[in-house]
């Protein structure tokens, strides 16, 4: 006779041995319905900024106005659902604050992340903007953590010239760079390997004390770069709860006048996952006394 | 009923039930969001602009024939067809002379179209009139646009138009993302289809940019720079040192042959000299970064103080300074000493669980056993920020079916 068929005890703990016996499509169901529902009712909570939030918004605000600031796009989308919300954040803040934006990646895909987040971020909101004064996109560059340790030494043995091919003795926003010390403030947001990790390695190994540094990362290497915070990295945002409550301090400081959502779109994710989150810290527990429950019945969790 | 067919039956009981419950979610999901907001699926829009330009000629900068000399015709410029000096009577259109014009593209989300065309009061079956991107009211846009256009025709004009080929795109990663996630039900064709064309796309495009962003521009390029601008990147810088390029060149050219003597049914042993200066150099970049970064800084970040004091603003004659000389007072930061002695007794125990070489047992083994739950709550943190991306991700295809695909 099937293990099923015997007899269970009755009342709680007959449940909770039953839930531990559970199929788990059940539970992928269950993780799907709590993710849609709030995402279609438009579920969203307050966020209070935590202390790598602010640490990040006041690292590119207390750099001068016309600062140079250089953000490397390292990621892909497979990334970008937690990437992206901060890294178009980053960019409104550099470009409301007045500083001088160079663009660059160590992903292939980075570039064109990068290129539409100058169309639908940088020139949407500051069309103002004037390439090769304001901004410049110089592209990807192969060669992962050699292109950093290039840069530490010379940028123009990395990018001879922009994207569109302009070489950079002709661009004004990159008059007087010589190494990647010469920037006020690198940004990385980063997907994986080469990104923030190899910033610090090879960028601020070379250079520690010209080499100023704040990075956005996923969720799933936080716990690795976390060691760095704060002497090697003046701010860190970790995952989509990072980039929400540095989006709510972006806007709050410089709102968009744009009733759309691309400088929302982490506080928009957090309600999902607030409830994903809370459906899974029960099951946690379910699961737990599940297994204690199921001690000494045949079939039961051990 | 023997064991093998009981489990098939709750298989097929469990299997029906998930389907059930799948499609009831799905069709109850999709009745209700579309009876709040009736919208097409696969909604997609592109901007188009139309640009113009026209040729004209300075007005006054001919000369006529005076004296025996020839007459001078007008400068002739190419200019946007809405150039200022057009309308100031600076310039003049050439009469005869077809205007350039071109439509440029640029993709648009179904959302934005929306709020731009009922900004613009357009509804949609009149897609092809101009919509208003200024943010200016309907009013003004109309009246600076009916201007505009008495004066430009039909030029330069930016609308939004609905974008088949970008539909049939959100149909197709639509089903893609269906076909992967249905492998949480069990393992299918779609599935397979739709990994199997995940990995030859990666493949292809990983060959693609290894070809164009590395052999193209540092080898190709320095060896037969002239070939590569006349056949490939014409935009290619014409190098100040040549032939110095060329022979340093040469070094990966001969490295890569090596490499691929390994195919080569003799002589394999060529293939391990590149693959030792491939793993030499990078042993060398990676030490020495990693020795600066992850030890010494490392280590120079764990000395702390662990006695943490905070100075206390100076607040004029109620402050808690010496306001005289301009001191701040000192205080005890309870909370931040507390930090501190938690990170040292983290970094100490978490150090003794790893120094293997005297047995975990008495103060040693309580030790590490400390450095076990640090460990512990770290893993633990790992996790929660694992599960934090991958739900993000999960929510980031969910909209994208339900909002760009579904049009909920």
């Amino acid at each position: 006779m099937h293990e099923r068929h015997e007899q269970l005890p009755t009342g709680l703990r007959g449940f909770l041995i039953r839930m531990g016996r559970i199929d788990r499509r059940w539970i992928y169901l269950a993780v799907a319905i709590s993710i849609s529902v709030p995402m279609l009712a438009g579920l969203r909570f307050p966020e209070v900024p935590g202390r790598m939030a602010t640490a990040t918004f006041d690292a590119i605000e207390t750099v001068p106005a016309g600062s140079r600031v250089l953000i490397s796009y390292d990621f892909d989308p497979a990334s970008a659902a937690e990437l992206e919300p901060m890294a178009n954040a980053m960019l409104h803040h550099c470009a409301s604050k007045g500083h001088r934006i160079v663009l660059m990646a160590l992903w292939p895909l980075g570039k064109q992340l990068a290129d539409d987040a100058v169309r639908d971020i940088l020139l949407e909101f500051h069309p103002e903007k004037v390439e090769g004064v304001d901004y410049v996109q110089l592209g990807f560059k192969t060669g992962n953590e050699g292109v950093i340790k290039l840069m530490s030494t010379a940028v123009a043995e990395a990018y001879s010239a922009d994207a569109k091919g302009t070489p950079l003795a002709g661009l004004p926003i990159m008059e007087g760079v010589r190494t990647v010390g010469d920037f006020d403030l690198v940004v990385s947001v980063s997907g994986g390997t080469p990104g923030s990790k190899e910033w610090v390695q090879y960028a601020d190994g070379a250079m520690p004390e010209a080499f100023t540094f704040v990075t956005g990362t996923t969720g799933v290497q936080a716990s690795q770069l976390l060691p760095y915070y704060p002497k090697q990295m003046e701010g860190m945002l970790i995952a989509i709860k990072g980039a929400a409550e540095y989006e709510m301090l972006v806007t709050s400081k410089y709102p968009v006048d744009h009733a759309d959502d691309r400088l929302s779109l982490g506080r928009k994710r957090m309600g999902p996952q607030f409830v994903a989150h809370l459906l899974i810290i029960g099951l946690i527990v379910l699961g737990n006394a599940a297994m204690i429950a199921g001690r000494g019945v045949k079939g039961g969790r051990r | 009923m023997n064991t093998r067919d009981a489990n098939t039956q709750v298989s097929k009981k469990n299997d029906t039930l998930i389907w059930i419950s799948l499609l009831v979610f799905g069709i109850v999901g999709i009745a209700v969001g579309k009876f709040f907001k009736p919208a097409p699926m696969a909604e997609a829009y592109v901007a188009v602009t139309t640009h113009a330009r026209v040729l004209a000629e300075v007005v006054g900068s001919e000369v006529a024939a005076v004296d025996g000399k020839p007459a001078t015709p007008a400068t002739r410029v190419w200019v946007e067809s809405d150039d200022p000096q057009l309308r100031a009577g600076t310039l003049r259109i050439v009469e005869g002379v077809e205007p350039i014009v071109w439509d440029e593209r640029s993709k648009l989300g179904a959302k934005n179209a929306r709020d731009a065309m009922a900004a613009a009061g357009v509804k949609a079956e009149e897609l092809s009139q101009p919509i208003n991107p200024t943010g200016l009211s309907k009013e003004e846009f109309e009246k600076r646009e009916s201007a505009r256009l008495a004066e430009l025709t039909e030029l330069e004009k930016t609308r939004i138009v609905p974008s088949l080929r970008d539909s049939l795109g959100i149909w197709f990663a639509a089903l893609l993302t269906l076909g992967i996630l249905s492998f949480l039900v069990r393992d299918n064709p779609f599935y397979k289809i739709a990994e199997s064309i995940l990995i030859g796309v990666s493949a292809a495009y990983w060959m693609l940019v290894a070809y164009w962003s590395t052999l193209v521009p540092d080898l190709f390029a320095k060896l037969a720079p002239d070939l590569v601008r006349a056949t490939m990147l014409p935009s290619l810088q014409v190098s100040e040192h040549p032939s110095r390029d060329f022979v340093l060149a040469l070094i990966p050219l001969s490295l890569a042959l090596m490499l691929l003597w390994r195919l080569a049914p003799r002589g394999g042993w060529i293939a391990v000299w590149p693959l030792a200066v491939v793993i030499g150099t990078f042993a060398g970049m990676r030490l020495t970064a990693s020795i600066e970064a992850d030890f010494m800084a490392q280590i120079a970040a764990t000395m702390q103080p662990v006695v943490v004091l905070k100075s206390d603003p100076v607040l004029g004659d109620v402050g808690l300074g010496d306001v005289a000389s301009n001191t701040p007072s000192v205080s005890l930061d309870i909370g931040g000493t507390l930090l501190a002695i938690f990170g040292v007794v983290g970094v100490v125990t978490v150090l003794v669980y790893f120094f293997f070489s005297l047995e975990q047992k008495g103060v040693v083994g309580k030790t590490a056993r400390v450095g076990v739950w640090y460990l512990m709550i770290t893993f633990g943190a790992a996790f929660g920020l694992t599960v934090m991306g991958r739900i993000t991700l999960l929510a980031e295809r969910f909209s994208f079916l339900f909002y760009d695909w579904l049009g909920l």
